[in-house]
């Protein structure tokens, strides 16, 4: 679901096969204020570039922008393992260049003051393990890399 | 009395420590790590020392560097807050050796609580009820005598930290294991203990204060049991019904530990009422601030007096009822995962009964650096009804924007049936998850079009003004 601008003068947006006149009336830094067919609509806002932050009627919205999303949270891709949310690593339980089977630990780290064992999701030789023991780390980034065994 | 106090500590509880020493006319300084220049307790100091580590938590937590501000400052006193070196027997003792007033318990009072298995033995003595438990020194299976579920805790732990259900015997060996890991990690002492899980049980403490010779009073009863994580949520006091005998016990473990300063004393509340003594904070909580809207006191300024050898005072009546919620940087709908991100705009609510203690700033990048609580919004009422309305209001006039916080999530949950109604217990948010409901078409159009309209792309072609003047504002219709 995303506005697309469908007319100008006066301005229209179609959301979801819908469309609205808009209007947009001056508002305070963080703020904004529209008039969407007749209707009056203040909140708050704010760009975080890959995504709008959006406050209307005590609800917050997060509204993903595409083309500008960050990199990819969660499930492995070409490889790599990728932490879920941030948090610290405790340890390393393998090398770089080492052989490890599907199942074995790769890396404890810890989030929200619990300890969880990140494991070779399959048969692999692990290529990195990009974040250093003790060090923190954000949500998507990679914890650990394996390449085939070739 | 002291003239100028260290506050070893960050974010909204050294801003609110320093703002009560600013009312005592008490110099304050605070300490900083790099990633927390711009940070408002560094600002809110009247002097400031910056702690050098590689590693930011690591910087609060040293002891070494906090004793030279204090001698380079010439602090005579060190308030540590919540957290990092607050519950730390060694610390309190480097600061007496270096001549500087720990504003806290005793260091032997800090060891005897602090330990969980001599404060339960201490709790037993005094005749407070505890849980049957064994220590665990082998692969758990000495455990598995008290029958499951179980909980496995650390001998020096507290808050919720290694802390591990066990729901069968499958699972014990693997459990005491990452148990034993988390404690030595955490808490530098493996050592663990296993007590019977108490399913659903409200989480009730009492507020003392000691002066460190036998004697305490207590500052009435608060209700942690909203928790994620065993981590508190919102807190209120009074706590509602509290069974008797709770507070006397409470009182008798802290003259038992001849406990100085302020403290807390925890229970675990089946749903049949019974209870059991849990632990003891020997610090200021988190949540003491309910305590402070119910009864009038600051506990800063009482733990400054108690500090100052002066004797306690009466306990004081308990007026009306105060609710906390613990905004924090999160995702409830992800497990409540911490989030990160710079908060863009920050509107703070105002008004009778309302109170903020924030440690944030518009503008300031939240990372996964410290801990996820960004402020707490505190509300007094004249009944409990009234102190919930207040806080659907303040929660309705705080923003935060730029990192997802739980805000919202604590709304759905303040306006739910069984909070309504005081059911609580602290598995409440793990078998109410209270997701969001849907936008009706109208608001999710309108969040669409208001975002859309933050993109200078879509401005451009929107208001078809050519640039540079597009940015300049005072075109728009």
């Amino acid at each position: 679901m995303t506005a697309a601008i469908v007319g100008r003068n006066p301005l229209r947006f179609r959301v979801d096969d819908r469309e609205y006149t808009v209007a947009e009336l001056a508002a305070p830094d963080g703020e904004f204020a529209l008039v969407i067919d007749g209707v009056r609509v203040t909140g708050h806002r704010h760009d975080a570039g890959d995504r709008v932050f959006v406050r209307i009627a005590g609800r917050t919205f997060v509204v993903p922008r595409a083309g500008r999303a960050a990199g990819a949270a969660g499930a492995a891709s070409r490889g790599e393992l990728r932490a879920e949310m941030p948090g610290r690593v405790v340890r390393h339980h393998a090398r770089p260049g080492q052989r490890v089977a599907a199942g074995d630990p790769l890396v404890t780290v810890e989030s929200m003051k619990l300890q969880l064992v990140i494991a070779a999701d399959r048969d692999a030789i692990v290529a990195a393990l990009p974040v250093a023991e003790h060090a923190t780390f954000d949500r998507g980034d990679v914890l650990a890399s394996l390449e085939d065994d070739a | 009395m002291v003239r100028k106090v260290l506050v070893a500590n960050r974010g909204e509880i050294a801003c609110r420590v320093m703002r009560t020493l600013r009312e005592l006319g008490i110099a304050s300084v605070a300490v900083y790590h790099v990633t927390d220049r711009h940070a408002p307790h560094v600002a809110l100091a009247d002097e400031r020392i910056e702690l050098r580590h590689a590693v930011p938590v690591s910087a609060y937590l040293d002891a070494g560097q906090l004793l030279a501000a204090c001698t380079a400052t010439g602090a005579d006193a060190l308030h540590p807050g919540y957290g990092f070196l607050s519950e730390s027997a060694g610390f309190a003792e480097a600061c007496a050796r270096a001549g500087v007033v720990f504003i806290g318990p005793s260091p032997e009072a800090m060891r005897l609580v602090g330990d969980k298995l001599s404060a339960r033995a201490l709790a037993a003595r005094v005749g407070a009820p505890v849980s049957p438990a064994v220590t665990i020194e082998d692969d758990g299976r000495s455990a598995a005598a008290l029958g499951f579920p179980l909980l496995i805790k650390a001998a020096a732990g507290g808050g919720g930290k290694g802390m591990r259900i066990v729901r069968g015997p499958g699972e014990l060996a693997a459990q005491v294991a990452l148990a034993r890991s988390e404690a030595e990690r955490y808490f530098g002492d493996p050592r663990v203990y296993a007590e019977p899980l108490i399913e659903r049980p409200r989480h009730l403490e009492v507020q003392v204060l000691g002066d460190g010779r036998g004697g305490a009073i207590a500052l009435g009863t608060r209700d942690c049991s909203i928790q994620r994580r065993h981590q508190k949520l919102i807190e209120e006091a009074p706590a509602q019904g509290v069974p008797a005998g709770l507070v006397d016990a409470a009182l008798a473990i802290a003259r038992a530990a001849r406990y100085g300063n302020a403290g807390t004393v925890e229970f675990v509340v089946a749903p049949d009422g019974r209870y059991q003594f849990l632990e003891v904070n020997a610090r200021l909580q988190v949540e003491h601030p309910v305590t402070e809207r119910v009864t009038g006191w600051d506990l800063v300024a009482a733990q400054l007096a108690i500090a100052a050898g002066e004797p306690l005072p009466a306990p004081p009546a308990i007026h009306g009822c105060a609710i906390e919620c613990r905004i924090c940087a999160e995702e409830p709908e992800h497990a409540f995962r911490p989030a990160t991100g710079r908060i863009g705009v920050l509107r703070l609510p105002a008004g009778d009964g309302v109170r903020v203690d924030s440690g944030v700033r518009e503008g300031q990048e939240v990372t996964a650096a410290y801990d996820s609580l960004l402020l707490k919004l505190v509300v007094h009422g004249a009944s409990r009804p009234e102190a919930l309305e207040r806080m659907q209001r303040a929660l309705a006039e705080l923003v935060v924007l730029g990192v997802a916080t739980n805000a919202d999530y604590l709304a759905r949950l303040i306006a739910s049936a069984p909070f309504q109604r005081g059911d609580v217990h602290t598995q409440l948010i793990a078998e109410h998850p209270l997701p969001a409901a849907p936008p009706p078409p109208a608001l999710g159009a309108a969040v669409e079009i208001a975002a859309a309209l933050a993109d200078p792309e879509v401005r451009r072609a929107a208001f078809a003004i050519p640039e540079p003047y597009a940015s300049i504002g005072g075109f728009r219709n």
